[in-house]
């Protein structure tokens, strides 16, 4: 379907200009200056040449013969711009129509738009702003105060998040991050860390096992532990069993396993994965995160691990007092445990720390003190996600996960 | 941790002065114990150290807290001339015994009680389940000296305790349920302890005789005999108990063993000493303590000391086998002083913090997930040969638990998918679509462990290139370039499935998927998934 343009309006209304020279020179002896007169002059004279209609002749404009014919005869295409609009045009004219900027293409669907003018719609849409109908009609008003349908952005998941901010906080405190691992040999888990292999001071946490394959523990360090063992705990060391492959039970095992890449002074964290075997309920699960870390430096002593470990009380735990008790790790002497004050939650036990034994740095070649510390981070989560259960922390809870609003929460 | 309980009245009678909870509490962490729950007159208390076995009685966390608060110790047994011969046809099987007799004691319920949570506790912690220690208490009025340490005879019959009836050794391991119980430790050769009429006084590590191996509250004299096949703890094991019966009035007297051509006294007194520069206690704790402080910080952990050249020499008293250097001597020093007296000092060193480099840039990834519009879950590492390989339609090398405690958990995740996929079962009354990713650790080929990026659209409209097209979007936002391969898996609807390669490196697979699976998880709505290792982030190698 085509349309008049503004310009085909026009001529369909006042003539076509080669029309209206055709009436001025049907008058005789019409000079140029005369007819340059005429709106649109040029393209009259260039369509009344191409006609036929007319012959230029010292500066006067004369009447041809097939000229004398189309006065009182509308011309092919003075026809075709008054059909065009019901159709039934040749393609020919119509291509000429168009092409001479007279006619344009409609869009069915504007027509039905024009069918709107008057009326009150729900949408504006690109095609009223187009055509300008948009100032024919009215908008229908909507029910502003209702919010709508839910919309669901995508959100990390509220754990993460907690995790997340805990990592901050330590890199913020200067703290550098350490690789994890979930794999690694027995040496690295207990032998480095001086839990000797038969005694029960293994038995405070319990391993798993895997049957992975890992490349052999290095045989001139594996010497130099081995050595403290015997030495100390008064048993003989057994190199195999300490390549025995488990899931990581302990945090500081990564700790000890960045002893032989330290810079001093330096501060590290992990916040790693370590695996127990357990039963698994509301308040206990077979792996969970630690958050661990060493400080090395000449200068450290007991105090120092006391300050940092109130510090991290105080900033990371938002605790209001903390406490001090003696307590006991395998590879820390001295060691201690610290309970923290909790706004909310009143005294939690919130980790434990030390200062590493000389014989699990001894064998490292490491003279300075070397501070380790872990904080327990999971009654911190369930209070920080509002959840009762540990499990909980893993939620998959679409619903929850998608409502909650945990990212604006401290 | 060992958890004991006590009697408040009985550990009052012991220190000799009556405590609120509150004081008692503060006190108790100079014996490292933890008061964990009130009950009435029952305490139950915590003790930090399992490698402090004399504090795992009520009569151990006394004597350490009588010490700690200022009261001086004196421990000496006399030397009797019981003797007990040890066989050394026992050399293999459980060459070492310790004993002594106490004399003197007036037992109450409460005594018989402890002592015999006290013994199954050094027998479960320090004993190893009485391979290493086991530990006998007779009547010593009925044993006749000299005693016997050796290898059983068929005809030595006596009556286990609890029975009347008198079998050999060999039927108590068939028929009594101790016997049954500890039958392996002693397989070969069953040690016995007799006296000099030949009376069974025990046969260790199994069970005392119903004759002389028993005591009531009438019992006023008794015979103590540890057995084992580590002489440190056996020794350690007599000495925790003369202590105590010594604690209850009890007068300790020690018995010679003879081995072979060796002979030593029991209890053994043997003690440690431990030397450190006074220079190094005073970097190490952060205080100015004065030399004659220390000593007496020191005095209140039992040891007696003395300056030799800037240097303490302590000697520790012959219960506390725990101390090795300098370091045990400085967290004594610490305790008597009061962890709570230090006056915490802030670390000021300069240091730069960061993160990873694998965990930054995985969070990048995260964070574009997360910006294209997909819910991230987290899932545990912990998983199961069933849901990683069986419910997937997949067979691949798993790392696998070798002594695993609930079945749902018997391997480590090798994809995160499965997770992912049970994630939405659980969610299909949540309105759709649902998009999801997780970002995480994993295990392929059994020892490899690598940072998956995995995500899933469950929708009834979802396709293959909706998904694609966020694959690529994510890959080419990382700065890397994303080619897709076709390929056969299980896992996905045949034809509808594709090996990701990113930078030309094989780094995953894309795909919907195969309704099998859905089945498997419950699944009623399609599925289309991918899965990518994010190590190329770091520039290491890809599977």
């Amino acid at each position: 379907m085509y349309s008049l343009t503004g310009e085909g309006k026009k001529y369909a209304a006042t003539g076509l200009p080669e029309r209206n020279l055709l009436n001025l020179a049907s008058k005789g002896h019409i000079s140029m200056n005369d007819a340059k007169k005429l709106e649109n002059f040029n393209i009259g004279l260039q369509w009344a040449k191409k006609n036929g209609w007319i012959t230029i002749d010292k500066g006067e404009i004369n009447l041809a013969e097939s000229g004398k014919k189309a006065i009182n005869l509308p011309s092919l295409l003075e026809t075709a711009l008054k059909n065009i609009e019901k159709g039934n045009v040749s393609d020919d004219l119509t291509e000429i129509l168009l092409k001479r900027n007279l006619i344009q293409k409609v869009d069915v669907k504007i027509l039905e738009l024009e069918k709107l003018k008057g009326k009150e719609i729900v949408n504006l849409t690109p095609d009223l702003l187009k055509t300008g109908l948009w100032k024919d009609v009215k908008f229908r008003e909507y029910n502003v105060e209702w919010p709508g349908k839910k919309s669901y952005p995508g959100k990390r998941h509220p754990y993460r998040v907690f995790l997340k901010n805990l990592k901050d906080k330590l890199i913020t405190l200067g703290f550098e991050e350490m690789d994890s691992r979930i794999i690694m040999q027995e040496f690295c888990d207990c032998d480095v860390l001086f839990m000797p292999q038969t005694h029960s001071a293994r038995d405070i946490h319990e391993i798993f096992y895997v049957d992975a394959k890992l490349p052999p523990v290095d045989k001139t360090l594996a010497g130099k532990v081995g050595k403290e063992h015997e030495k100390y705990w008064g048993y003989k060391w057994d190199y195999e069993k300490s390549n025995r492959a488990l899931l990581m039970s302990q945090g500081t095992a990564l700790s000890a396993s960045h002893f032989s890449n330290l810079k001093i002074p330096g501060k590290y964290f992990s916040l790693a994965k370590v695996f127990r075997p357990d039963v698994v309920d509301a308040t206990h699960m077979l792996e969970f995160y630690q958050l661990e870390g060493i400080v090395c430096d000449k200068s450290m002593n007991f105090r120092h691990l006391l300050g940092l470990l109130k510090q991290f009380a105080i900033d990371v735990a938002g605790a209001e007092a903390v406490k001090f008790y003696p307590d006991y790790f395998p590879f820390t002497e001295p060691s201690v445990q610290i309970s923290a004050k909790h706004p909310k939650l009143g005294w939690v036990e919130l980790g434990g720390a030390g200062i590493f034994r000389k014989e699990v740095t001894r064998p490292f070649g490491i003279k300075e003190p070397i501070i380790a510390w872990g904080l327990g981070i999971d009654r911190l989560a369930m209070f920080n996600l509002g959840v009762t259960d540990i499990r909980e922390l893993y939620s998959s809870n679409l619903k929850w996960l998608r409502e909650n609003y945990y990212y604006a929460k401290d | 941790m060992p958890k004991i309980e006590v009697s408040k009245r009985d550990l009052e009678n012991l220190l000799d002065r009556e405590f609120s909870l509150e004081e008692l509490e503060n006190i108790l962490v100079l014996a490292k114990g933890e008061l964990d729950g009130v009950d009435g007159d029952n305490l139950k208390i915590d003790i930090k150290d399992s490698n402090r076995p004399d504090l795992w009685s009520c009569e151990g966390i006394a004597r350490e807290l009588k010490l700690r608060m200022g009261e001086k110790q004196k421990i000496e047994f006399k030397d009797s001339d019981v003797v007990v011969e040890v066989d050394e046809n026992l050399k293999d099987i459980r060459p070492y015994i310790s004993c002594c007799y106490v004399l003197g004691l007036k037992f109450t319920d409460q005594m018989i009680k402890d002592i015999m949570a006290l013994q199954e506790r050094l027998h479960a912690q320090l004993g190893r389940n009485r391979e290493k220690v086991a530990i006998g208490i007779s009547n010593f009025d009925l044993v006749k000296p000299n005693l016997s340490y050796r290898a059983s005879t068929e005809d030595l019959k006596f009556p286990p305790l609890g029975y009347t009836e008198i079998m050999s050794p060999k039927e108590i391991l068939q028929k009594h349920e101790k016997g049954q119980a500890y039958a392996h430790l002693v397989s070969k050769k069953i040690p016995i302890f007799v006296d000099k009429n030949n009376q069974v006084i025990s046969m260790p590590p199994i069970i005392n005789s119903n004759n002389l191996g028993r005591i009531d509250e009438s019992t006023k004299n008794i015979l103590i005999d540890v057995t084992g096949t580590d002489e440190k703890l056996v020794d350690q094991a007599l000495l925790i108990l003369a202590l105590n019966f010594k604690e209850r009035g009890g007068k300790v007297h020690r018995v010679k063993i003879k081995s072979g051509k060796s002979e030593k006294f029991t209890p053994n007194m043997d003690k440690i000493t431990v030397e450190a520069e006074l220079t190094e206690i005073r970097e190490i704790t952060g205080l100015e303590l004065e030399d004659k402080i220390i000593l007496n910080l020191l005095e209140r952990a039992g040891c007696s000391c003395s300056i030799k050249s800037g240097k303490i020499v302590a000697i520790y008293p012959p219960y506390r086998k725990d101390v090795f250097d300098e370091r045990d001597l400085i967290e004594d020093i610490l305790i008597s002083y009061g962890y709570n007296n230090i006056v915490p000092l802030k670390m000021e060193i300069a240091t730069v913090g960061s993160e990873t480099r694998i965990q930054r840039l995985s969070g990048v990834a995260e964070e574009l997930m997360v910006g294209m519009g997909f819910q991230q879950a987290i899932s545990f590492i912990l998983s199961s040969e069933e849901k990683e390989n069986k419910l997937m339609n997949h067979s691949e090398k798993l790392c696998k638990i070798l002594n695993p405690v609930n079945q749902n958990y018997t391997a480590v995740r090798r994809s995160l998918l499965p997770n992912l996929l049970e994630f939405l079962s659980k969610n299909q009354h949540n309105e759709m679509p649902q998009k999801v990713f997780e970002v995480g650790k994993v295990i392929i080929g059994g020892d490899k462990e690598r940072i998956f990026s995995s995500c899933v659209i469950s929708n009834s409209t979802v396709n293959y290139e909706e998904l694609s097209s966020i694959l690529d979007a994510l890959i080419s936002n990382l700065g890397y370039k994303l080619k897709l391969e076709k390929v056969a898996d299980n896992r996905f609807i045949k034809g509808r499935v594709a090996k990701v390669f990113v930078d030309k490196k094989l780094a995953g697979v894309i795909g919907e998927i195969t309704p099998a699976v859905l089945e498997n998880f419950g699944l009623e709505t399609p599925v289309a998934a991918f899965e990518i290792e994010l190590e190329f982030l770091i520039g290491s190698n890809i599977q």
